[in-house]
């Protein structure tokens, strides 16, 4: 039998999600939650908000492919100065708003 | 006119946002809702051009950053494994009234030199810049920002290059 897991939304709103399950891993389930004292949905909630706050986090840290990271590297070794545009802008600044 | 703006720090009480629009909803979004309490986070600092009304003309806005940086090559003056300290340019954007007269490009030159200004006391390596769309991308490039390989969303240019830039033109770093 699937789960009928209760995912809290902000605050006290619900909805289902309904979820196909090992059996195995259902009865460890059960298991784990009858030894935190809790009922099966809540431990299941507050496992799956942990595991997906981690998730979330980790796709909030930015992560450069090692090609990236080669490219910033030659690029912070070898500055080439700033463009002609650039000085451009800043001559155009100092003009308009002073150093 | 340009002339009759200046530069300040964004001031909810001092500086009109209600009617600012740059023609992307999200850059005004942000400018009305968001900026002033991520001010109040710590999280970024939002500067305005504005003129003698306290109307904003564009804002720009500036945060501390890091790169994890996991394959450095040693003798380049780099610890072996470092997350790379940044200075992130999140935003940038001017009012469409106020669009065709170059602020873009005042509002980087006034980034940039807070980035330098702030690198000298706290180490930063590289100005990085979000550059979420086409157009971003083709004025950051203009300026000499590069892209990488991989990483489509963003631009950098080494602090190197926004410290020279600043010494040439106004003088001194500091």
């Amino acid at each position: 039998m699937p789960y009928a897991i209760i995912v809290s939304a902000k605050t006290t709103s619900y909805s289902k999600v309904t979820i196909r399950q090992p059996l195995k891993l259902k009865r460890r389930v059960e298991q784990a939650a009858a030894r935190r004292g809790m009922t099966v949905t809540s431990f299941i909630n507050s496992t799956l908000s942990r595991a997906a706050d981690r998730t979330l986090e980790q796709a909030r840290r930015r992560e450069l492919s090692e090609r990236d990271q080669r490219a910033l590297l030659q690029l912070l070794t070898h500055p080439k100065g700033p463009n002609a545009n650039l000085l451009r802008a800043a001559e155009r600044y100092r003009e308009r708003y002073g150093a | 006119m340009p002339d009759e703006l200046h530069f300040e720090r964004f001031d909810k009480s001092r500086h009109r946002r209600e009617d600012f629009d740059c023609g992307d909803a999200h850059l005004n979004d942000f400018l009305k809702t968001k900026l002033n309490q991520q001010m109040r986070r710590g999280v970024t600092v939002g500067y305005v051009l504005v003129d003698s009304t306290g109307r904003i003309a564009g804002y720009v806005t500036l945060s501390a950053g890091e790169l994890p940086i996991g394959i450095i090559p040693p003798g380049h003056g780099f610890p072996l494994r470092l997350p790379l300290p940044t200075t992130l340019i999140g935003r940038l954007a001017v009012d469409k009234r106020f669009q065709g007269r170059g602020l873009g490009g005042d509002l980087l030159v006034f980034a940039m030199r807070i980035a330098v200004q702030t690198a000298e006391r706290v180490a930063s390596a590289v100005i990085e810049v979000d550059a979420l769309d086409e157009r971003a991308r083709i004025f950051y490039r203009r300026y000499g920002f590069a892209r990488l390989p991989d990483d489509e969303l963003h631009m950098y240019l080494p602090m190197a290059d926004a410290s020279a830039l600043v010494e040439r033109v106004f003088g001194t770093a500091r």
